[in-house]
């Protein structure tokens, strides 16, 4: 138990972190960092229910990338803002280390599972991040056209 | 007016530059571009974008203009995003004059920083939130800001060389390494991966790596390739940089 909650308040540092690194300015630092943990708690929760590494990669991914959409408008930023530093606790920077480093130190058995690993999850964010950008990209088109009568 | 055409091409291609150096999407580069270029009148715009160079063609009255430019630093920055944007909202609904154009885009690179120190304990906190994060100690944590803190002062001294990226990276990790079995072996912290990895969140191209592959899903292939082909090339000078200094300490 004590370990989620230390991760959990960890995403919320490294989130905020990397804004600051990318240069995200005033409260959307802090809104950044929220946003971090809750990615980290959905992922959690996802993996605890189904065990699954794709799933919790996609699910988290996905309530965060809607959520950013949804802040952008009234935050009048550009969603990469919001998106980019919310997902950090997910993004699997320490597996394609493990990959690469397995692979030079010729350990290549151990590779293979870190890689394996990367690509579920890797599938699991990009999926999700594109699954939202098309449901969005349809739901303004239908309004801004007014298609099918809308 | 056809001075003023090439000027105004160069305009937006300076907003594309600056766009794609901060770190945008090539997507939003190409869309934010043929918006302003359809915004002040031009009858068709061309542009096509990958990591390294950004092409526009514009037609006019039976003219075409085109100009290139060359991209050689990518890096993040939000805020500079931010104010293209902004920017490209506010030429959309009223395209200016050249003269103010070009005041506008020269406003964009007085984009705010944070200060060095700032950035600093930045990297530290990162690092020490990473390790935690990783199941390591408080020790852990505080050995690993320490690193961090070297790892900034190395890359902002080396930044001066212009070094290509592969050697930067090798630099930089081989260094990182070698101070964390240092700080290890004057007993702080103890766990060598645990803090290895809360620096390496900091240098490795996870985000570099997500994006390129969402590029080759949604349709911009080259950039797509490009830009993986760059963030495994990176981590693989990462890894030979902690694996040079893990055969100095232990070796392998």
């Amino acid at each position: 138990m004590s370990e989620i909650i230390i991760q959990t308040a960890m995403s919320f540092i490294t989130s905020a972190g990397f804004s600051v690194l990318f240069n995200v300015r005033g409260k959307n630092v802090f809104i950044n960092g929220m946003g971090g943990s809750l990615s980290w708690i959905i992922y959690l929760l996802v993996f605890g229910h189904w065990n699954s590494i794709f799933w919790s990669f996609f699910v988290s991914t996905f309530v965060i990338a809607v959520l950013s959409y949804l802040l952008a408008r009234p935050l009048k930023v550009p969603v990469t803002i919001m998106l980019v530093p919310m997902i950090i606790p997910l993004i699997p920077g320490g597996l394609l280390y493990n990959t690469v480093f397995n692979i030079i130190t010729g350990n290549t058995e151990a590779a293979k599972g870190f890689f394996n690993e990367l690509v579920l999850e890797l599938a699991g964010i990009n999926l999700a991040i594109i699954t939202v950008a098309t449901l969005f990209g349809i739901v303004y088109s239908v309004k801004k056209y007014r298609l099918y009568g809308l | 007016m056809e001075k003023d055409r090439k000027k105004i091409i160069s305009c937006i291609l300076d907003i594309g530059e600056r766009l794609l150096e901060a770190g945008a999407e090539v997507s939003r580069v190409e869309d934010t571009m043929q918006r302003i270029g359809l915004a002040y009148g031009f009858e068709r715009i061309d542009v096509f974008t990958i990591i390294s160079t950004i092409n526009i063609s514009a037609a006019f009255d039976g003219e075409t203009y085109t100009q290139t430019r060359r991209i050689r630093k990518i890096g993040v920055d939000m805020e500079k995003i931010v104010r293209c944007n902004d920017l490209s909202r506010k030429l959309c609904i009223r395209p200016e004059p050249p003269c103010e154009l070009i005041k506008d885009v020269e406003a964009l690179d007085g984009v705010k920083q944070y200060s060095f120190f700032q950035v600093l304990a930045v990297y530290f906190i990162i690092a020490f939130a990473f390790t935690l994060f990783f199941g390591g100690s408080i020790g852990d944590g505080i050995s690993a800001g320490i690193a961090s803190l070297i790892l900034r002062l190395i890359d902002f001294s080396f930044k001066k060389l212009n070094l290509h990226n592969f050697a930067l990276y090798f630099i930089n990790s081989f260094i990182v390494g070698l101070a964390i079995y240092i700080l290890i072996g004057i007993g702080i912290g103890a766990s060598y991966d645990r803090i290895a990895m809360g620096n390496i969140m900091l240098l490795i191209p996870g985000i570099g790596l997500t994006t390129s592959v969402r590029d080759m899903i949604t349709g911009d292939m080259l950039s797509g390739i490009l830009g993986f082909l760059a963030a495994v090339i990176q981590a693989i000078a990462i890894g030979l940089g902690f694996a040079a200094a893990a055969a100095i300490f232990i070796g392998i």
